[in-house]
């Protein structure tokens, strides 16, 4: 009897843990997208970010978000069927580009009468308030391309007398490109608007204009293009003139645009362009979801007055390279072939630590975005491994048989995945390793972090810091597990730096065998063992808090700027050290960064699904991490500290 | 064997005593020296702020062995410990953090989860008369594949007045440091004033022959997974406290640990032998000591592995060296009870 109740206990409390996991589960939400059509590439790539969008943060809320589209050729009333066709068919909440801006105000209150939440999307309804707005900040884009450009030219010695070349008049875009720029023009020295020409976003009359404005005003040495779809055109005017001619050349005419089109980026990559603020696809679709999720969630999305605006990132020559998730880039051939359907086939280790669901969601948002800029539709089949490395062989095995394109693995054991890759290799399906490379057996690709470029940047930034801040380091090195690949760099990195630099010395290494107990044990022995240390290098944040509890402990827990700040440097920034950072307490990181590992793997794999050459390096394809510090860390994207902090 | 054995070596000589003592206090002496070595060498190791720290780092790990102890001394094994340990504050700390849950509730829910997972070890164990090592394999593997479910793999940090109990003192000494005293010195009281004790001494030193005694064999064992398990949960709730967040790091390995220090601490694996104080508490000091001295010397990184496999090393030698050589004489340090209960 008493083991019955043991027994009925024992069920009840896995019962009540089940139920807690199962609550986890992610809630599924449909999204209705309804297009006005499909006439420029900007659809396609906001349809395909915004697919990926919803594949990262709806994984970092907990949504399995579904997507139903519709596009209405250009027609207004096809257009409001369409509305109330994803009605019928019960979406939670729609999204909508306008074909006309105020006959969608009928579909906005059908699908309010519906209870359906209702956002308007690149174009605001004239007529009826919907839910939200999102769409792009004419006004901004403009004014900081004119910051720029006068900072360009003022640095160059240049006044300039410009050329603008507006858009379409009836275009609340182009008036308010038209307005920031003059506005600005009339507060700044650095140019002078001296012809304005309306273009009516007619590619012919920019041509025209161009060449009638550059006869009339023949000194004129700059250019604003209210938008460069038509950069060709004014290209031919300033070839006819005699003045298309890069940088550096006598007869360069400056040339600030907006948008950044395909013909643009390239033309900006040779130098004709010198800036330009980006109609940013990217930054609007995941605005959208954002807006979208949050709605569904019931919060406020935290809106402005005139909806969620995002004005674009301003982009230079020597910027634009690097400059993630361009549409200009990612959708330069335009609309997308019919798509080719391939399979991957994705073998994890083990979901271990947060950074696999990261790179799960990442690398399938990855596979929507390039694979449609690609013409692919990927397809993916994902398995993993318990941390056991004879399963982990074997569902590779199982991969193979499932007929997969490619297969993308994290390896439990570096040299056991060997016979896996020779495995693929043997049946024809190329193999990528991914964090963890090979070594045993040389796959199609390795994909993975540089640890040493990461720790050696992070020690270049902590040098000037130190510097600047008049201080000379004394600092306590918090070690990985010494077995670890990625730990052993980090500190050989960091200690080469140091032995480099006046800036810091590293006056005690500790090892933590990567245990949150160890770092606190650890740190509080070190700073008994060095009261006059200074500094810290962690080799990862993961246990921050545990350095934390012990530098509260030494009454050495203070931001920057506190007599008793600890200057610390780190590495990776897990969500808890991103806050930290934010709150002054942690002062340069780099970021393991797992949105471009996966972006990374995705652009391999489809290189080599395409027979191209990934071009990697000798040791791989390796992505070392972006610098971050409390000024700069506000303004990186994709940080899967920030996007799965939740999760 | 036994009895050839004692033929064989002759009882009376020096090299019995020698060996006997080296064998009972050696560890003691290994202590000392240890002490006295980081203390000539490392200017501020031995001075009470250090101390302190050290207590302060060694606590989770004086209540986690205290409750394994328990399992040992009956000459079985819990090595879900570490899992138990990550589950049960992991839980925790969600509860407060994602469910808003009260402190002391969420307290005594973690308790309870804990209570059930030692059940769930004693019935695998005791009812369902599977192997304990592979028992708590099993549930080990299976409750961080549970716990790394619930929290997703991420850290979750704890509220801020929740964290600071990390580092609350009376005086100058860790609160966390004297709530592990006081379960050790529960936990002493227990093994060598009360019957229960005395039974779990006696199973690990023959269960068929306890069984004969009149010993509730099944529900001490049973018990004694339950009071591991409760105590693995306390540990973890000490050690989530102490790193101000649950992290996926939290109790991987510590079963390995835990068995060392248990070692270490001269309880016996083959059960039937070893003590809470001074046992299990110097098992855990010497492998706090040693990392501790080796951060204030500045050692070579590569050093700590070496230093600590070559002590666990040593004191498994002893172990298997008292268990074949049952001459060793009883001293105080042992619990085994002096008549039958």
């Amino acid at each position: 009897m008493k083991h019955k109740v043991m027994l009925v206990l024992v069920i009840l409390a896995v019962f009540a843990l089940s139920i807690s996991v199962s609550a986890q589960e992610p809630r599924t939400v449909r999204i209705g997208l309804s297009w006005n059509q499909y006439d420029v590439s900007l659809v396609y790539a906001w349809e395909a970010y915004m697919q990926a969008q919803g594949v990262v943060q709806g994984e970092a809320a907990g949504l399995n978000i579904e997507w139903v589209i519709n596009a209405a050729d250009g027609d207004p009333a096809r257009q409001a069927a369409n509305i109330e066709d994803l009605l019928n068919q019960g979406v939670d909440l729609i999204i909508a580009r306008a074909e006309d801006s105020a006959a969608i105000g009928s579909s906005v209150r059908a699908a309010q009468d519906a209870g359906v939440p209702f956002i308007t999307f690149d174009r605001a309804s004239k007529t009826t308030a919907p839910t939200a707005h999102v769409g792009g900040d004419s006004y901004a884009q403009a004014l900081t391309t004119a910051e720029a450009f006068a900072q360009l030219l003022t640095d160059n010695g240049v006044t300039g007398s410009c050329i603008e070349l507006q858009g379409a008049l009836t275009d609340e875009n182009a008036v308010n490109r038209s307005v920031a720029w003059n506005e600005f023009d009339a507060t700044s020295d650095a140019f002078q608007t001296i012809a304005q020409v309306p273009t009516d976003w007619d590619a012919t009359l920019f041509l025209s204009g161009a060449t009638n404005a550059l006869q009339a005003n023949p000194d004129a040495n700059c250019m604003f293009l209210a938008s460069d779809f038509a950069i060709t055109s004014v290209q031919s005017a300033l070839e006819s003139a005699g003045r298309w001619a890069p940088v550096g050349d006598p007869n360069h005419m400056w040339l600030a645009t907006q948008d950044l089109f395909p013909e643009a980026l390239t033309l900006m990559e040779a130098g004709y362009v010198d800036v330009t603020t980006t109609y940013d696809a990217f930054a609007h679709a995941q605005e959208a979801v954002r807006v979208a999720i949050a709605i569904l969630n019931g919060e406020d999305p935290a809106c402005g007055e005139n909806g969620c605006l995002v004005a674009g990132r301003v982009a230079t020559p020597e910027t634009v390279g690097g400059l993630d998730n361009l549409w200009s880039r990612d959708f330069a051939n335009g609309a997308p072939a019919e798509a080719r359907t391939v399979r991957v086939g994705l073998s994890w280790n083990q979901y271990d630590v947060s950074l696999v669901y990261a790179w799960e969601a990442y690398m399938q948002a990855q596979g929507v975005e390039q694979g449609a800029a690609a013409g692919l539709n990927i397809e993916w089949v994902i398995n993993a491994a318990d941390g056991d490395p004879a399963r982990q062989a074997a569902n590779i095995e199982d991969l193979i048989n499932q007929g997969v394109d490619i297969i993308i693995a994290r390896a439990e054991d570096s040299a056991a995945i060997g016979s896996s890759v020779r495995a693929a290799q043997d049946a024809g399906v190329p193999f990528i390793t991914f964090d963890r490379a090979s070594k045993t057996t040389t796959p199609s690709a390795h994909v993975g972090g540089d640890s040493y470029a990461q720790a050696l940047t992070t020690a270049e930034a902590f040098a000037a810091l130190l510097t600047a801040n008049g201080v000379t380091g004394s600092c306590i090195e918090l070690q990985g597990a010494l077995t670890d690949e990625n730990a052993v760099n980090r500190s050989v990195a960091w200690n080469e730096f140091d032995a480099t630099s006046d800036a810091f010395q590293t006056i005690a290494q500790v090892p933590t065998d990567w245990d949150a107990t160890l770092f606190l044990s650890g740190a509080t022995n070190a700073l008994q063992a060095n009261p006059d240390a200074n500094c810290m290098f962690l080799a990862s944040d993961f246990a921050i808090t545990s350095v934390q509890s012990a530098l509260e402990s030494a009454g050495r827990w203070a931001p920057v700027g506190d007599p008793n700040h600890m200057w610390l440097a780190t590495q990776d920034l897990f969500p808890e050290a991103l806050t930290l950072m934010e709150q002054g307490y942690v002062d340069v990181t780099t970021t393991y960064d797992a949105f471009a590992h996966a972006q990374e793997a995705v652009r391999v794999a489809i290189a080599i699904l395409n027979g191209a050459d990934p071009a990697c390096g000798e040791n791989g394809c390796l992505v070392a991490g972006r610098v971050a510090t409390p000024e700069t860390v506000g303004s990186l994207d994709n940080l899967w500290s920030r996007d799965f902090s939740g999760s | 064997m036994t009895a050839q054995t004692q033929t064989t070596v002759p009882t009376d000589s020096n090299w019995i005593r020698l060996r006997n003592f080296i064998l009972q206090h050696g560890f003691n002496i290994v202590l000392i020296f240890v002490l006295l070595f980081y203390s000539l060498s490392a200017p501020r190791f031995l001075t009470s702020a250090n101390l302190i720290s050290l207590l302060h780092a060694a606590a989770p790990m004086m209540i986690i062995a205290a409750g394994l102890a328990l399992v040992v001394m009956t000459g079985k094994l819990d090595i879900s410990v570490g899992s138990v340990a990550f589950l049960t504050s992991s839980i925790g700390t969600i509860l407060m953090v994602r469910n808003g849950f009260d402190p002391l509730l969420t307290l005594v829910i973690v308790l309870v989860i804990g209570l059930l997972i030692g059940m769930l070890n004693g019935f695998l164990v005791v009812v369902l008369k599977i192997s304990p090592l592979i028992a708590t394999l099993g549930t080990m593997i299976s409750l961080r594949g549970v716990g790394l479910e619930l929290t997703r793999s991420t850290t979750i940090s704890l509220p801020e007045d929740i964290r600071r109990l990390g580092n609350l003192t009376v005086g100058s000494v860790f609160v966390d440091s004297l709530i592990a005293l006081a379960v050790l010195v529960i936990i002493h009281i227990v093994v060598t004033r009360t019957p229960f004790g005395r039974w779990l001494i006696a199973i690990g030193n023959g269960e068929e022959t306890a069984a004969r005694l009149g010993i509730r064999t099944r529900q001490v064992t049973y018990l004694s997974f339950i009071l591991s398990s409760l105590l693995a949960t306390l540990g973890g709730i000490v050690t989530v406290i102490q790193v101000g967040a649950a992290s996926p790091s939290i109790g991987s390995g510590l079963e390995f640990t835990a068995v060392s220090v248990i070692v270490i601490g001269g309880i016996s694996l083959f059960g039937g032998e070893g003590s809470i104080l001074p046992g299990a508490l110097r098992g855990v000091l010497i492998l706090e000591i040693i990392r501790n001295g080796l951060n204030h010397l500045g050692a070579d990184p590569y050093a700590y592995r070496f230093v600590n496999g070559a002590i666990i090393f040593i004191a498994m030698y002893a172990d298997s060296l008292r268990a074949r050589l049952p001459v060793t004489p009883r001293t105080s340090e042992s619990s085994k009870p002096s008549k039958s209960t």
